[in-house]
């Protein structure tokens, strides 16, 4: 069962329910979910298509060229700053990160690439700060960077 | 059926009758954005049409994926801006929640998946209901890092050693973000809704024109 299907069955029996107690309060939660959906329109259409091009221009091909043999840390650096700058789905992430390792890149810079891959997002930023303010948005998003260094530097030590 | 105001949802009415909170207009200017990056992609289309080609492609598909989700988000949104009263949120989540918000975030965090963009509307509903900056990032952060599918995902490319070694830091990690979060953001509040437009004003009270809305 994906992810979408559960979304649309909780929305569905919860809209129902309402529908079913309250017409108005049902009637009232789809206005607000309408008026949700189209603010955020705008900006999600601009984040695909500023992913479609650093997906087109920045592939996994580059991505295991610039960190698949060179070892060292300036590669986990390198590791940090395109994770954070990418979006990739975790479909097409991990083997990734699995065939960085086996050409020869170390865990401390997969550990780096999939930490700052999941949880820093500078493509996403400014939907981030749309909805939860610039200063909520950077300062997050920096926690998260320095959170993948140190997550980063543990690992080497941890699986040597 | 519609008097008797609901005695299912906890906490006072008033709370709980919030009217819809007006958003900003869609404005043409909204979309500047992303008629900039459209353009960007005539002038790579002119350049690399290759390099273009596969960027469009990485787009629609991407696109479908967002299109897919984002109206389920919205409509749990608006149910969640309806049944949960402030008031609840405020007192599980809010300043000085202690652990068992936290628990709660994780929680929240852990139990959907979906990309992180779709958990920042999510968030801001909980900040708006009075959720604490700190358990929002703690929020974020195990909904980005802690997952089981992604989790077995990542054992079954990178081995069980790496994906729980990683859990385990990612985890220690976000117990230490918290309190630095709730430090950075002391006193933060979330926007009273997407600032784009400009028409929205600062207040954060019911300023629907017919604040009750049918006679209760």
């Amino acid at each position: 069962m994906s992810i979408t299907t559960i979304i649309y069955g909780l929305a569905l029996v919860g809209l129902m329910t309402t529908a079913f107690r309250d017409r108005d309060k049902a009637v009232r939660s789809l206005r607000i979910a309408l008026k949700a959906g189209l603010n955020m329109l705008p900006s999600l259409l601009a984040v695909v298509a500023l992913v479609g091009l650093i997906l087109g221009t920045l592939g996994p091909e580059v991505i295991q060229k610039h960190l698949g043999t060179d070892s060292g840390w300036l590669a986990t650096a390198l590791a940090g700053v395109i994770g954070s700058i990418t979006l990739l789905p975790s479909l097409v992430a991990f083997p990734l990160a699995a065939s960085l390792l086996r050409a020869g890149a170390m865990t401390a810079t997969v550990a780096m690439f999939i930490t700052t891959l999941t949880m820093v997002g500078t493509l996403t930023a400014p939907l981030e700060a749309r909805e939860l303010g610039l200063r909520f948005a950077v300062v997050r998003n920096l926690l998260s960077l320095g959170a993948a260094v140190m997550i980063a530097g543990a690992m080497a030590v941890v699986l040597r | 059926m519609n008097a008797a105001s609901n005695p299912s949802t906890v906490g006072e009415g008033p709370a709980t009758r919030r009217p819809a909170r007006t958003g900003p207009p869609l404005t043409v200017r909204s979309f500047l954005p992303m008629v900039l990056l459209l353009g960007v992609y005539v002038v790579l289309a002119l350049t690399n049409p290759a390099a273009c080609s596969k960027a469009a492609a990485s787009a629609l598909a991407y696109l479908g994926e967002v299109l897919a989700i984002m109206p389920g988000i919205a409509l749990i949104m608006g149910l969640f801006e309806v049944w949960v009263p402030k008031a609840l949120v405020q007192r599980l989540m809010g300043q000085g929640s202690g652990p068992k918000g936290v628990l709660l975030a994780v929680g929240l965090g852990t139990a959907p998946t979906g990309p992180l963009y779709v958990a920042f509307p999510i968030a801001a509903s909980l900040g708006r209901k009075g959720a604490s900056p700190s358990n929002l990032v703690i929020f974020l952060g195990t909904w980005a890092a802690v997952k089981v599918p992604q989790v077995m995902m990542e054992a079954r490319f990178l081995g069980l050693r790496f994906a729980l070694a990683r859990l385990t830091l990612t985890l220690a990690a976000l117990a230490l973000l918290g309190p630095i979060a709730a430090r950075l953001l002391a006193g933060w509040t979330p926007p009273a809704e997407a600032q784009a437009g400009g028409g929205a004003p600062p207040k954060r009270f019911p300023i629907d024109s017919r604040p009750n809305a049918k006679g209760e």
